[in-house]
């Protein structure tokens, strides 16, 4: 099965992911989390991202959109049901805000050459993401529970 | 095999894409106005649609035709959609994404954020059919992916 975390930007659902997967905590100190993320390479990776198998064997992914949540959602079920796959073969969880104001601020600097403002504001956004991080780990493991696989 | 003509909603540069492909819009010269207007699907995919792929037919080689739209970052989501399969035992060739929207035009652009997200079709949709200027655009486009997918 494909745990799948998305949000704007990757960031957010990298930290979701590694904090499914135990390997970060908010205790972390954040430039180890940015690091252990990816760092600088999160901003420009496009697609899933494996972080890794859980205690379940599920394969935990990660990948930053553009577009909004329920269209993410709306194209992985349309395909999965178009190429006959299982439902159950996958679970999707939003992380954050459908446009994180933060993502746009690094991504923006990142662009222009600011790197280091651009690591600075991911940083802060890391800082801040850890709510919305665990409420969508939370999400996932009251949707694994329903289906019985938690 | 199947393939997505990618747009943002998909009721314009994706439809009229994958209506050349299959024949109901002309290959081999320009579509008049009332063409473009009155093909199938055209102007008419709602909100909750976008996201959603259509089948518009298959090919003349057995190809499924499809349209996806998928609002911004459409290069984003196409990578993520091709890991998933890919992650799942579906092989890249069996599902190919091809973005539409870069040959659409200022006109069509207006008119159809005009029609779908104000509902304003009474201008939306006669602007999107101004599309017509850079019909040229979206044949080469399709002649690109016929010969992307053909056999061998």
């Amino acid at each position: 099965m494909l745990v799948i975390y998305h949000s704007r930007g990757a960031l957010p659902a990298r930290q979701a992911a590694a904090l499914h997967l135990g390997w970060v905590t908010p205790a972390d100190s954040q430039q180890e989390v940015f690091e252990r993320l990816g760092g600088r390479g999160a901003f420009a990776t496009l697609g899933l991202w494996a972080l890794g198998c859980d205690q379940a064997g599920r394969t935990v992914y990660a990948f930053g959109r553009a577009s909004r949540p329920d269209v993410v959602h709306r194209a992985f079920h349309g395909m999965a049901h178009l190429f006959g796959l299982e439902r159950d073969t996958f679970l999707l969880a939003n992380v954050g805000a459908p446009v994180a104001w933060t993502d746009i601020g690094v991504r923006s600097p990142d662009r222009m050459g600011l790197h280091r403002l651009a690591d600075w504001l991911a940083l802060v956004g890391l800082q801040r993401g850890w709510q919305d991080a665990a409420a969508a780990t939370r999400t996932m493991e009251e949707r694994l529970k329903a289906r019985g696989e938690a | 095999m199947r393939l997505f003509y990618c747009c943002y909603g998909s009721a314009h540069s994706s439809v009229t894409a994958a209506n050349i492909h299959l024949g109901h819009l002309p290959g081999n010269r320009r579509a008049t106005l009332g063409e473009i207007l009155h093909q199938p699907l055209f102007d008419r995919a709602a909100d909750y649609e976008v996201g959603i792929p259509r089948e518009m037919g298959t090919d003349e080689r057995g190809n499924e035709i499809l349209v996806l739209g998928l609002a911004g970052g459409r290069q984003a989501m196409v990578q993520a959609l091709t890991d998933f399969l890919t992650a799942l035992g579906i092989q890249r060739s069996q599902a190919i994404f091809c973005d539409a929207l870069q040959h659409a035009g200022v006109l069509m652009r207006i008119g159809g954020y005009c029609s779908r997200r104000l509902g304003w079709v009474w201008l939306g949709r006669p602007l999107c059919a101004g599309g017509v200027f850079k019909y040229p655009r979206f044949v080469h486009h399709v002649r690109q992916v016929r010969e992307l997918c053909r056999p061998g």
